[in-house]
């Protein structure tokens, strides 16, 4: 069990020192770019949902936010990616 | 050098590169100038979305034809709170023997919580909730999301809700990577649609969005007459170069057993692919399951022995709401071997 347990953890850790050599050289501070956001984080687990106004937009970003563990920033950026795709569609 | 050793060396050295890390980026909570915000614009409205699903699936003992409905309703309280609920309703119309078996049909509230934005990075979660163990239950259980319509073999310790009280968020630790974490405990409820076992845990990861990787770690007491606890690791990794998507759980559990599923799907998205092969989606998952070496009854809904099974399926977007999808697995049990065929459709709506 405990050599198990261990062998779990050095794979998790691995992946995240792996993980962490890919993520590259520091970025200067800037608003995030929401489709890159988006790509990120969304697109994860699932596709491009329907076109969405901004009222509704904000709600299901929300919802998104607490199930994908975003933080603020990253949701409102989402959000705009979000509204401005269906504006350009 | 053992695994304890190893295990403490990667710890050691971890911590380094995020110190190191961290040390050399910019204040990661600098306001950026992002417009439209959740804290401003027009108020929020109610929503109804949801999904919609029909999954057959024929083994050569028995075929199953097997409906689910599950509307979400999503309700704002202002700026900062959210109501959000899932009612799932699932049937079963068994057919074996030559005769079909009696219809069974199962529902329940999967969540109905209140979420308090207490922060940036913070969210208080209170109500009942899809338990955070691993990343199954959480994100990709929907039919609409899930790549293949059978859950993995070691599904049934996550495929539970709690009642009680959740923190959850994430933490930039530099432009670079997030901390994301969530901890919860939930009260023993005997209610026949939204029951939930007396149990803790908590499930913490990095997320790193450049490279599109997180890997996350859980842990699990259950607090109910048997008392055990459930340790499980997951990653996804979404490569840059190349649309394939690739994502996995493991299992470690002296009561529930061992295990772990490696699922990659590739999206046919290149142009070098014909229009119509550009919505369709290739999937293939092995998994394996062995045992548990303690035996007790914990309630969790697992296979009855060890098990191998691989999966290959095809999906394909009638429209961006729709996929359709067929999935062909096979089986290596204990007691026998047998094949799985599965045919499907799905819908996902938002209103």
């Amino acid at each position: 069990m405990k050599a198990s347990l261990y062998f779990l953890l050095s794979v998790f850790l691995l992946s995240l020192v792996w993980a962490g050599s890919l993520a590259g050289a520091p970025q200067p501070d800037k608003a995030p770019d929401g489709e890159e956001v988006y790509k990120a984080n969304c697109t994860r687990c699932h596709n491009t949902p329907p076109a969405l106004n901004q009222r509704q937009a904000r709600v299901v970003v929300s919802h998104m936010r607490v199930r994908a563990n975003l933080t603020a920033r990253d949701a409102n950026a989402v959000m705009h990616y979000l509204v401005e795709s269906a504006r350009s569609n | 050098m053992n695994l304890r050793s190893v295990f403490h060396l990667l710890l050691i050295l971890l911590v380094a590169t995020v110190l190191t890390v961290a040390q050399n980026q910019p204040d990661p909570t600098g306001t950026g100038n992002v417009s439209p915000n959740l804290e401003k614009g027009a108020p929020p409205i109610p929503i109804i979305t949801g999904g919609i699903a029909l999954n057959t699936s024929f083994d050569p003992h028995e075929t199953v034809i097997g409906p689910v409905v599950a509307p979400i309703i999503l309700v704002p309280l202002g700026r900062h709170a959210l109501i959000e609920s899932e009612f799932e309703a699932k049937s079963e119309v068994v057919h074996t023997g030559g005769s079909f078996e009696p219809v069974t049909l199962e529902k329940g509230v999967e969540y109905a919580q209140l979420d308090l934005f207490l922060g940036k990075y913070l969210t208080l979660v209170a109500g009942r909730y899809a338990t955070p163990f691993a990343i199954y239950k959480e994100r990709l259980d929907a039919r609409w999301i899930r790549n293949l319509p059978a859950e993995p073999l070691i599904f049934g310790v996550g495929d539970n809700s709690s009642n009680g009280g959740m923190l959850r968020g994430a933490l930039p630790l530099s432009s670079g990577a997030q901390l994301t974490y969530s901890g919860y405990f939930s009260a023993l409820a005997n209610n026949q649609f939204a029951g939930s076992e007396r149990q803790t845990g908590l499930r913490t990861g990095l997320f790193f969005p450049g490279p599109r990787f997180e890997a996350a770690f859980s842990f699990n007491r259950r607090l109910g007459a048997e008392r055990f606890n459930n340790y499980g690791a997951d990653f996804t990794w979404n490569a840059r170069s190349v649309p394939i998507d690739i994502r996995s759980e493991a299992l470690i559990s002296e009561a529930a057993g061992y295990g772990y599923w490696v699922e990659a799907a590739y999206r046919l998205s290149s142009s070098r692919f014909s229009k119509w092969l550009r919505r369709s989606q290739a999937v293939v998952r092995g998994e394996q399951y062995f045992g548990p070496r303690v035996l007790m009854d914990t309630g969790l809904e697992m296979p009855e022995g060890d098990a191998n099974r691989i999966f290959t399926g095809w999906n394909y977007w009638l429209t961006d709401s729709v996929r359709a999808g067929v999935a062909y697995g096979r089986q290596f049990g204990a007691e026998d071997n047998h094949n799985i065929w599965t045919l499907g459709i799905s819908y996902r709506f938002v209103r």
